[in-house]
Parts: C-alpha cells; structure tokens; sequence
C-alpha cells in the first residue's frame, strides 16, 4: 500500500471512530444527560467568559458568583488564553444554543487531544498501525468520561500536545513545532494549576537527561541551530510566553491579599496563602481513585471517575513482558513510577518531605488528577511500546514464530481463565479475548498488514469491549437534563429586585461553607443570620441618609443584622473610609425629613435608570432632590472604582461588604467600573498573541507541506 | 564463548518483565503497606458508601429496587468486609441478602457461608441458608441449617445487632421509623421452627417433628396453632390418632381458616371409621378453598431476611 493511501486509510478510520465514540455518548453530547460536578462549573464559567467576550467585555469580575468576586480565579480554572473557546462562540454565532455549542466543543477539543495523541505516537514508532492503536485506546479510555464531570480534559489535552510539540521539534526543529509549544506551554501556565504540568515536566526532563545523556548534546545543538536561524521568532515566543505569565502571577499574588477568600478549600491550613490546603485534603490520591476503580471490576456498573482503559491494552502489556527492555521501556516506567512514588502521600516518605520543603506543594490537592493528566495517557504509551518490543521479537527470526504463536494461546488462555475465574466479566470482554488472540496470531504468523482488514480487525478488537461498557454507562446515566446550569441567563441585564417573597421560614438556618467569594462577604454570611442577609439583599440598589463609621477591627455583626432586619435608614462604613472633609459634605443639601426606613430601588423610574451594565461595571442616572447614599449591593473589591458625572468621587465600603458613595443632589450620572488598564492590558494581549500564535502554527505548518510536496516533485 | 547457561540468563535478565519485576520490588521495599492502607481505606469506603436510604429502597420495595444502587451496596459490603475483620459477618449477610435479591443464589449462599464461618454465632446466615435450601425444595440441607439457625445463642445475635455499624447504617436508612431488630429477631425464629417443622414434614422425619412441634409449644412460641398443626400432623403419621386429633384441634381453634388441621382432622375421623363427621371436615375444607383460604401455605412463604 502506498503512503497516500495508507494516510488516507488512517484519516478514515480516525474520524470514524470519532463517530462511533460520539455514538457512544450521545446522550451527552445531545444534552440529554446533564453535566455533573466540576463540569457544570465550568460549563457555567466558560459561558460567562465566552458570552462577555462576544459583547467586547474580559470579564475580570464575576458580578453573580456570590454577590460578586474577582473573576480571576475562575478565569485561571478554565485557562482563558485557550484560542479554542472560540470555537463555542462560532458555534453560538451560527445559531447553536449554548449547550450543545459547549458540548460539541468539548468533544471536538478532547478528539484534538487523541490526534495529537496519534501524532505523537506516530513520532515515536514510526508505525500508522501501533499509533492507531494508541490513538483507539486512549479514545475510549475513561478520560472521554470526564469530559462530563470534572474540567480535566483542559489539561490533558494541551499536556499531550504540549509532549507532541516537544518530541516533533526536538526531532525536526521547524516553526511550527516550535510555536505549537508555545502556544500549548501557554495554555498550561493560563491555568490555576499550572503546578500539575510543572511536576511532570520536570521530572520528564530529568529522567530524560539521566537516561538520554548521550543524546543531549545532540539536541541542544539542533536547538540552537534553529534559535540562530529564528532569533525574531523565538524572542518574540519567549516575550509572548514571559507576558502570559503575569495574569498567573498577579493572580497569586492577589490571593495572599485576603480579598478573596476559599474557606471550603483552605480548610484549616496554616499558610496565609488563601489557596493552600491542608495535609489532611490530600486523602484522596492516585491509590484511593485505583482503590475505588477496582470495585468495578464488574463493568456493567462503570460509572464516572472510574479508572478504566480498554481490557485489551493489558493482553499488550502481558505480551510485551517478553520482550527485551530498552531505554524508551525504562524511561517510561521510570517516569510513571517515579512520578507516583512521589505523589503518594501516605506510605511513601518522598511526599512528606516535598510538602515540607517545596512551597508550591502547598498550593494544591487532588492528587489524583494525575492519573487523568498523565498516568493514562503515559499507560498508552507504555502498552504501545510492549507492543513494539513484542513485535521487534516475533520478527527476529522465523524459527521463533510457532513458539511466539503458543504464547500468544498462553497468554490469551491464562487472561481467559483469569477474566472467567473473576466471574463479572461483560460479554464483549470474551469476545475481545478471542478477536485479540485471532488478531495477534495473524500479526505472528505475518498474515496481517496495515490494509482495510488489518484496520477492521484491530478496530473491532479494541472497541468491542468500551462499547458494552459505555452502553451500561448510558443505562445508568438516567438523569435527564434538568437546567441545572446555573448561569443560563443573559449576562447583559442587571435585575435590580429579587422578587421571591422571603419569610424566616423559608430560609434555611445552616450555612455550608463558601467555596470561593470575597473575603469580606465571607465574614458577613458567616455572621449574619441566612433571613436577614436574603432580606438585606433583595434589592441591588438601596439609598440611604445616614452613616454610621466603625472601627474595621471592631466590627459587629449584631449591628449588621440590625440594620439589615429593621431596614434601617443608615449604612455602616469603616473608618479608614473617611477623611477629616468627606466628599460627602460638598454633595448638596441633606434630606430634612429623611424616612425611617431606607429607600430601596425596586425598578427603574423616571429618577433612577440603568444606562449600561456589564460584568466589569454598571452606568446609572440618579434624580433626587437631596443628596443620598448610594448603597450598591454588590461586594467591594479595591479594584473597584466610582465616578459621579465623569469624575471620579470615593468609593466605601458599605455594611461590611458592599460598596457605595455620595450622590448629589439633582441628576447624576453615576458609574461604578471594576479593573485598572493594566489588568485588560495583562488579560487581552496573551489572547490576542495566543490567536496569532495559533495562525502561525497552520501557516507554517502549510507553508512546511508545501515545501515538503515541492521537495517531492 | 557464551556458554548456553550465560545466554539463557542474558535472555531471561533482559527481559521486560525482569524490569517490572524489580521495580515492584523497590517499591514494595519501600512502601509501607500499614499506613497507606490505613489511610486508603476509610476513604475509599466512604466514597463507595451507598445513599443513605439504600436499605429502604429494597427491603420496603421488595422487587422493585434500583439495580444500580443494590449494586453500590454489595461494592460497598463488599469493601467492607474485606478490610474490617469485625463486621466481616454483618457485611457477608449483607451481601447474601443482596445477592438474592438480584437473583444469584450461588453467590448468597457463598456469602452466606462466609459469614458462618466468620461468626459461628450469628443467626440470620443459617436462617437465610435454610430459606434459600427450602425454597429450592432442598428439604435435608434446609432442615441442617433451620435446626443450627433455632440452635444458635440469641442474646449474642441481638448482641451483634446492636454493635455492628452495618446494622446501624441499616437503621438509618430507613427514613420513616425505625427497622425493629429485636422483633424481626423473634419473628425470624418463629419461622425458622415452621420451616424446620416442614422440612422434617416432607422429608418424613415424623418423630422429630413431633419433638420440634411439641418443643415449639412448650416454648410458647406458637401463636396461630401452627405447631399443634405439625404436632397433629406427627402424630397423625406415627399413627396416635388421638393426639393427632388433640393438636388438630387445637390449630384449628387458633386459626379456623386453617383448611389443613380440618382435612387432617377429617383424615382421623375417616381412619375411625366416622365417615359422615369426616365428610363434613372435608366439605368445610372445600368451603375455606373457596374462600381463598390455603391453609398452612401462607406460613411457609419465606424470603430470606437481612434482621
């Protein structure tokens, strides 16, 4: 078969299989099943960015989450310098509702990731057949179900691309190879856990330097050799990568500022460092998620969060166990091993002492993550190269060929009796025994080659089990779509009154700790009863006559609950928030028979309109005889900031969260807007190159084809 | 020159599997399995416990249970029972129960077993084996395990009823009132002896059945004449037709809708030659069929049963 067609084959069968894949989870992919877990918050999240983003807005602050917070930490779970997101607003653009845009992205961006998986396997074998495999394997490996409950799938897949980047430049360093790093390394950093992709970043290179010394000098000399050749390229990558940095920087940096707080999170670790977490979360690592997978050895229960890889990737790792150990088997067992010793915290004595010494330790949990980021995706590349070390000894010598036939019966018949012996094996997993053990007899005997029949077989021998198991799956998944999407509504209008109708009763006494809000909300919920903070809040806009200045330390929430359940006509500012002359003096005359009770804005009037609202900031009109206090129910942050008729007037912060400010007498225009210049400067601009970066890897990448087709004619 | 021994041993030293090999070892040298274990554990069995209303689900529904969520149970139990020596008992009755309920008796009474044999004491096992048995018309292993079932101490069962957190998760799962062990206890004794009494029945151990029917009343256990039934039953058989007569009556004093006593009773009469008094026993048994009345086969409806 010529290279063309054997490429042609190859393409078919990928997108094939994609299909069969999406076939698998339609239910999700139609939206008839709901997100669950961590995936609806990202669902929630990224429809908040991408919606903003469609209107011209970064959203830097999150005005819904919580009475309001820094968008940023959101903005680093999803990693916003992933040019892909676009894909959701083209989809959107074309008329496609939200969900299955978000979905169908999700499922094209994980496809990505197999590809570049296929890719990189290709690089290192050499062989369309094995990397196929590879590409087969991986597909339906569980890590297509957590597509549909975590946000996992936002690192595994640039992690593999990132791999494929590196292995195609250090192989053959061209521009494109090199911008895709770029552009993959980017994304990885954009994310609030960038540490993950650090660790196994490292200790690959350190594996790869202990064990590949002979070949490092080598590579270094060909990276310099392009580095000479591409000086503008590469300081322009390397300015673009030192400028994606900052908003992950600014971002840890904010955190130790105690504006925000993460009290679910934190837990009761020590650190001041709001996103440390104590020892004690770290209970469930890489062996608790094994531990709990093995209890679902009975596939038909397979559900969420289980580990699970197709079956016939363990006759591969038993048929490899013969054949000779070379560098690449060592470096990846290395690598995988090494890796858990190190991330195991009970049992093993190297975690301990990294959580003492190494800081960034501290800062994240859920260990377990690597088995999704990497762990399986390492398992593929491991059962590929058992694959290629078993193949290198059936093609050593003829003779071998009847005693590597009665192996491959051993080997089958041993996993045969084993899998019959658990007595909860599927179906499908007897058939894939038989269709392997006819598979790998041909491959010894040399009857099959990478043709039509070859493809079918193979295909067939690894899907037939995943596709049972992911049938029971759906069977199970029998929770319709019920919206519970928290941010389906439009982001462009602000509702000034909460029209549910509240009693005491209908308001429950217990307050689940916050995942993330502000700090100063935090302290606020936490104090005052549930009835009078939902009272307090129902409407977003209250004015006010009086002001009542606290010391910041002597805060107390009896007076905050008093004054939120009498509705009282005053507001409680801090200290720290008046001068000697506060502006509010030079703001007209004061109400001389001010109400009892404070005026709450239930809708827009001919005295108060909302000219513009966005995530980032709110213009009103304000029409009053006298001046007011103008409280807006939405937290402070010091990045906040208010101007009355354009110019700019203080800002405090108001009954121990919120914000407000002076309004004079007669018609104001009064605007509140979150962020300095320099924080969109920080955000847009690595979006702005992450796009660019994405255009130059396809035009060079073309440019790279065509050049390699010219040097073929 | 490599000798063949030399190169049988590159061979084999060179081989993927030696690099597994001494890589579990190392790692095995170094972990300790003791506190990994201890840890691992506890959280593993908290994420694999079932909701809270598990239990409720298939005992108050009967047949209509979730699969799923039976499903979780038994991976819990399972769990449960592998890494906690003390409620290995509990948690294998658990799993008996469960199993037979999804149909897959070998398994019940595999589990079942297993929990004998990891407390000779407890009760219910050797109850759920008898009922397993007699519902497969294995009437001498039925008999075996209702006569070691009635044999059993009861305070050291309901002593493990109240200790064990299986039981307890048990009775919080039921939402609406509380499960009554203690009288789930006594009824489960109550018709381990009307098993046993039918399984010495048809297997025509007559002069046993008439010491277990008798032992039974003297115990006081009987409260609807279901062992003067058997009583009259024995007796009948070994041919005391007098007592038979007795203790027929006597059941059928305390359940006249007991079809059963009043045919046996007419049989007597019959054997007596008192045939027009036995045809009218026999006409009123007709009459209670009519009725509806099956006489002693509603008693010998049994499931197996977790308290």
């Amino acid at each position: 078969m010529s290279k063309e067609n054997s490429q042609r084959l190859t393409v078919f069968w990928i997108f094939f299989t994609f299909a069969i894949w999406i076939f698998a989870f339609r239910g999700f992919l139609t939206s008839k099943f709901e997100l669950t877990s961590d995936a609806l918050s990202y669902y929630d999240h990224v429809k908040f960015f991408i919606e903003n983003l469609g209107r011209g807005v970064f959203p830097l602050w999150d005005p819904y989450w919580y009475n309001g917070s820094p968008n940023d930490f959101f903005l680093r779970r999803i990693g916003p310098l992933n040019p892909f997101y676009a894909v959701v607003l083209l989809f959107k653009t074309v008329g496609i509702p939200y969900v299955l845009s978000y979905l169908w992205f999700l499922a094209g961006y994980y496809w990505s990731g197999m590809i570049a998986f296929y890719l990189l396997a290709m690089r290192i074998y050499q062989n369309r057949f094995i990397a196929y495999a590879g590409y087969l394997i991986l597909l339906f490996s569980a890590l297509g179900t957590r597509l549909f409950d975590s946000y996992m799938m936002f690192v595994t897949v640039p992690l593999i691309w990132f791999f494929y980047f590196l292995t195609a430049f250090t192989q053959t360093p061209r521009k494109h190879f090199f911008l895709g790093m770029t552009l993959s390394f980017m994304i990885l950093m954009g994310t609030y856990i960038p540490l993950f992709f650090l660790i196994i970043l490292g200790l690959f290179s350190l594996l790869f330097l202990l064990l590949y010394f002979d070949r490092v000098p080598g590579i270094f000399r060909a990276y310099i050799g392009f580095f000479k050749k591409n000086k503008i390229l590469v300081l322009l990558s390397f300015l673009v990568l030192v400028l994606s940095f900052f908003p992950i920087i600014s971002f840890f940096h904010d955190s130790t500022r105690g504006q925000v707080v993460l009290p679910l999170r934190h837990g009761d670790a020590a650190a001041g460092q709001v996103l440390t977490v104590p020892h004690q979360t770290l209970d469930w690592g890489v062996v608790e998620d094994l531990m709990f997978s093995y209890y679902f050895s009975d596939l038909r229960l397979y559900k969420l969060a289980v580990v699970y890889v197709p079956f016939f990737s363990v006759i591969l790792i038993v048929l490899g166990l013969i054949g000779r150990i070379n560098r690449r088997a060592v470096f990846m067992l290395l690598l995988g091993v090494v890796l858990f010793c190190c991330i195991v915290p009970y049992g093993l004595p190297f975690f301990n002492f990294f959580y003492k010494h190494v800081f960034f330790l501290k800062l994240f949990r859920n260990l377990h993550f690597f088995i999704w980021f990497f762990f399986i995706p390492l398992f593929v590349l491991l059962v590929l190269e058992h694959w290629k070390m078993f193949t290198e000894t059936a093609l050593a010598g003829n003779r071998r060929k009847w005693f590597l036939l009665f192996y491959v019966l051993c080997v089958h018949l041993i996993i045969l009796v084993f899998v019959w012996w658990r007595k909860d094996a599927i179906l499908s997993t007897y058939l894939m025994i038989s269709l392997s053990f006819i598979f790998w007899s041909l491959l010894v005997l040399r009857c099959l080659r990478a043709n039509g029949w070859g493809f079918i077989l193979l295909t067939l021998t690894v899907l037939v089990q995943p596709m049972e198991v992911y049938h029971y799956f759906s069977l199970e998944e029998t929770v319709p779509h019920t919206k519970r999407y928290f941010y389906d509504f439009s982001f462009s209008s602000l509702k000034l009154k909460d029209t549910a109708l509240i009693t005491p009763e209908d308001v429950p006494a217990d307050k689940p700790a916050l995942y993330y809000a502000s700090g100063d909300y935090n302290f606020v919920y936490q104090n005052v009863s549930n009835y009078a903070l939902r009272k307090y809040l129902l409407n977003k806009f209250i004015l006010v006559d009086h002001l009542e200045p606290v010391d910041r330390g002597q805060m107390e929430a009896s007076l905050l609950e008093r004054i939120f359940l009498a509705d009282a006509n005053a507001a409680i500012i801090f200290n720290d928030g008046l001068r000697p002359k506060d502006p509010g003096d030079d703001a007209g005359p004061f109400d001389p028979d001010p109400p009892p009770n404070a005026q709450r804005i239930d809708g827009v009037s001919e005295a108060f309109k909302v000219l513009a609202f966005d995530a980032n900031h709110v213009r009103l009109t304000i029409d009053m005889p006298y001046k007011k206090f103008l409280i807006y129910n939405d937290n402070y942050d010091p990045y906040w900031r208010v101007s009355i008729n354009h110019h700019r007037a203080r800002l405090y912060e108001v009954n121990g969260a919120f914000k407000g400010t002076w309004v004079p007498a007669g018609r104001s225009v009064v605007e509140f807007s979150y962020g300095c210049w320099w924080q969109y400067v920080m955000n847009v601009l690595p979006l702005v190159f992450a796009l660019i970066i994405l255009g130059g890897i396809i035009w060079y990448a073309r440019l790279s084809q065509t050049e390699a087709e010219a040097d073929k004619c | 020159m490599l000798t063949p021994w030399v190169k049988c041993l590159k061979f084999i030293l060179t081989r993927t599997i030696v690099l597994y090999m001494a890589c579990s070892f190392i790692v095995w040298k170094l972990l300790d399995t003791h506190e990994l274990m201890n840890n691992a554990v506890p959280t593993t069995l908290s994420r694999l416990t079932p909701p809270i209303d598990y239990f409720n689900e298939f005992v108050d529904r009967q047949d209509h249970y979730d699969h799923f969520k039976l499903m979780d149970c038994i991976y819990y139990h399972k769990a449960v029972a592998q890494f906690y020596p003390i409620q290995k008992s509990e948690s294998y009755g658990m799993l008996g129960f469960c199993y037979e309920r999804l149909g897959q008796q070998a398994q019940a009474v595999d589990s079942y077993k297993q929990a004998i044999a990891a407390n000779p004491d407890y009760f219910w096992p050797y109850y759920d084996l008898g009922v397993i048995f007699y519902n497969q018309a294995k009437y001498a292993q039925a008999e075996d395990y209702f006569h070691q079932a009635i044999a059993r101490d009861p305070v050291r069962t309901i002593v493990l009823l109240n200790r064990s957190k299986v039981y307890n998760d048990v009775k919080l799962s039921k939402q609406d009132g509380r499960y009554d062990f203690l009288a789930g206890f006594k009824q489960g004794r109550v018709t381990a002896y009307i098993l046993l009494m039918d399984c010495l029945y048809k297997t025509g151990s007559y002069a046993q059945l008439w010491k277990a029917a008798t032992n039974g009343i003297d115990e006081g256990v009987d409260t609807q004449g279901v062992f003067y039934y058997y009583a009259g039953l024995a007796a009948f058989n070994l041919k005391s037709f007098p007592n038979a007569i007795f203790f027929l009556q006597n059941a059928a004093q305390r359940d006249p809708t007991n079809a059963d006593a009043y045919y046996y009773l007419g049989q007597c009469l019959r054997v007596a030659g008192k045939e027009d008094m036995a045809g009218m026993f026999l006409a009123k048994v007709a009459g209670l069929h009519h009725q509806g009345y099956t006489g002693i086969k509603k008693y010998l409806e049994a499931r197996v049963s977790f308290f």
